[in-house]
């Protein structure tokens, strides 16, 4: 173990008595999180070597204080929160499982995993933790984390943000950082660690369909310095509720392509904060490389920009996809270990020299500026009809159309469409309507083109595609009769 | 007590949808996604004050129903 590992784990933050961590109106000291996290560690201590420990609970205190307790005992640390499946515990295998409460009256329960443990040694000493992947792209995956990963994020120089309210003055104290993260499937868990690792506290937020409104005064009474929201979170909140973002002085987005109108929307509605987009796969356990976006930005896409400090990029021609575009790969600290399945260590992320590296199946493209762009997944190409087609070229291209607030290309069994969200007025233009189908002609005719006011959206912020495509089903039918 | 009325819910739903609503249509058939809500639920708080959670549209369906659920959460507090 190393001694900056022993210092994040066991350091003084941990006894002290100032406020660590804001979850449910309820503040709690670094000593409490502490003593919470001390309980987890002797529950586990009591039920003999474990190697693999879910920590289930319903606050995210809960997973933080728990991992920690798993961290001090030696384990990985599965965080849960009630949303893992059967399949991804296959994956993981763990040996036992700890149910934690916080709030008020905390609660520790420990339930041992029947049957013969596994042998410790099944996954690397160095694996600390699992984050899953959405499964967007097939199958989910169990990737491990792996200390050195969490402390190159946490001393990753070019996620710093100034403390305080005001973007560009000097740092006056600690950050305080808005948590919006969910606790699985979600590799920004794991900036509530850098926060916390870096000085700063936690004040976690609730959700936009709960209770939107409670942001404004937790960002005033705490001093919120920065937030990071999923792409869709960001479009849906400037676009119904920018107030509640507006005193954020640092918005990070990722997740999804962060969209040029909705930047466009949010200075409009008066937003002065800095916004940076961050992109990266799961498999290096938070984001490889960030733009930040300068107050006079024009260009049809945001780029996802230059590698974080530490990290570094290939591009590799590939076999297939637009000629123009090269797949990303990444290397560097922040690549995980591998994947984990039936609770073994079963694929390393390593090019040919042993040294940690993934591809992403990504492709990019540089700008004038050096800075990446994505330009679709190598997968990504979609057949019309046996031809080929490039989505996310096609998607670019009609965004950069006049009163075109954005694209997204679904494809079902029957149907392609191009989903185009455009201003109010050009619903109903036909001359607008004309611009936009020839050129989805271009690509290819058999695209169904469909003009909407808005996405659909997913309760985790992402467009509802299934019910873009029930709604174009059902109108098809209808204009069919 | 804090009140909303049904046709309240819908007034600010018109607005936000730019057409008319019944008081008993299941809104979500009626083509209200989650965006709408939210500006619903903006809407409602600039003209009330109250500022009501999301889940009681999600739960409630109907403009009446969610006047209901909203005046049980308040005679709750």
């Amino acid at each position: 173990m190393t001694d900056t590992w022993h210092e994040v784990i066991h350091g003084d933050r941990w006894t002290s008595a100032s406020t660590l961590w804001v979850e449910d109106g309820t503040e709690y000291t670094g000593a409490q999180v502490g003593q919470l996290a001390s309980t987890v560690e002797q529950a586990i201590r009591a039920h003999g070597p474990a190697r693999v420990v879910s920590i289930r609970s319903a606050e995210k205190l809960g997973c933080f204080a728990g991992q920690l307790g798993a961290w001090r005992a030696g384990c990985v640390a599965v965080a849960d929160d009630h949303t893992l499946s059967e399949r991804d515990f296959g994956r993981v295998r763990p040996d036992l499982t700890i149910e934690v409460r916080s709030g008020p009256s905390p609660s520790v329960e420990a339930a041992v995993a029947p049957g013969p443990r596994l042998p410790r040694d099944r996954i690397p000493e160095e694996v600390v933790a699992v984050n899953f992947t959405s499964g967007s792209t097939g199958r989910r995956k169990a990737v491990a984390v792996t200390r050195g990963n969490l402390l190159a994020l946490f001393g990753c120089r070019d996620l710093d943000v100034l403390g305080g309210r005001n973007a560009d003055a000097a740092g006056r104290g600690p950050v305080t950082a808005g948590s919006f993260a969910t606790v699985t499937y979600d590799g920004w868990w794991f900036d509530t660690w850098r926060t916390i690792a870096t000085g700063g506290r936690v004040v976690c937020l609730p959700h936009v369909n709960d209770d939107v409104f409670a942001w404004p005064d937790l960002v005033d009474t705490y001093g919120i310095s920065r937030l990071l929201l999923p792409a869709a979170v960001i479009t849906t909140v400037v676009e119904a509720v920018p107030d509640c973002i507006a005193d954020i002085p640092w918005l990070f987005s990722g997740g999804e392509q962060f969209r040029t109108s909705t930047y466009r929307r949010a200075r409009q509605a008066g937003l002065r904060g800095r916004f940076v987009n961050l992109y990266g796969p799961t498999e290096a356990t938070f984001a490889t490389h960030h733009y930040r976006l300068p107050e006079q930005f024009s260009a049809p896409t945001i780029p996802i920009g230059r590698p974080l400090e530490g990290c570094w990029q290939t591009l590799r021609d590939p076999a297939e996809g637009p000629p123009d575009a090269r797949e990303l790969a990444v290397h560097g600290p922040f690549v995980c270990l591998g994947y984990l399945e039936d609770g073994a260590l079963v694929h390393r992320f390593r090019d040919a020299a042993g040294q940690a590296s993934y591809r992403t199946g990504d492709l990019v493209r540089p700008d004038e500026n050096g800075d990446l762009v994505f330009a679709g997944r190598l997968d990504g190409e979609v057949k019309v009809n046996g031809m080929r087609v490039d989505t996310a070229a096609l998607e670019q291209r009609i965004t950069t159309l006049p009163r075109v607030l954005d694209c997204r290309v679904a494809q079902d069994e029957r149907h392609t469409v191009a989903f185009v969200r455009t201003d109010p007025a050009a619903l109903h233009d036909p001359s607008a309507r004309d611009r936009i189908e020839s050129v989805v002609q271009d690509f290819s005719p058999a695209i169904g083109v469909r003009l909407v006011g808005r996405y659909p959206v997913k309760a985790g912020g992402k467009v509802d595609f299934p019910t873009l495509m029930d709604r174009y089903r059902l109108t098809e039918k209808v204009e069919e009769t | 007590m804090t009140q909303i009325s049904p046709e309240a819910i819908t007034e600010c739903l018109s607005t936000v949808l730019d057409r008319e609503v019944d008081t008993d249509a299941d809104i979500f058939t009626a083509g209200v996604d989650s965006l709408a809500v939210l500006r619903c639920r903006a809407l409602l708080k600039e003209r009330t004050g109250i500022k009501v959670p999301g889940h009681v549209f999600f739960e409630g369906r109907t403009p009446v129903r969610i006047a209901e659920l909203i005046g049980a959460e308040h005679a709750g507090r």
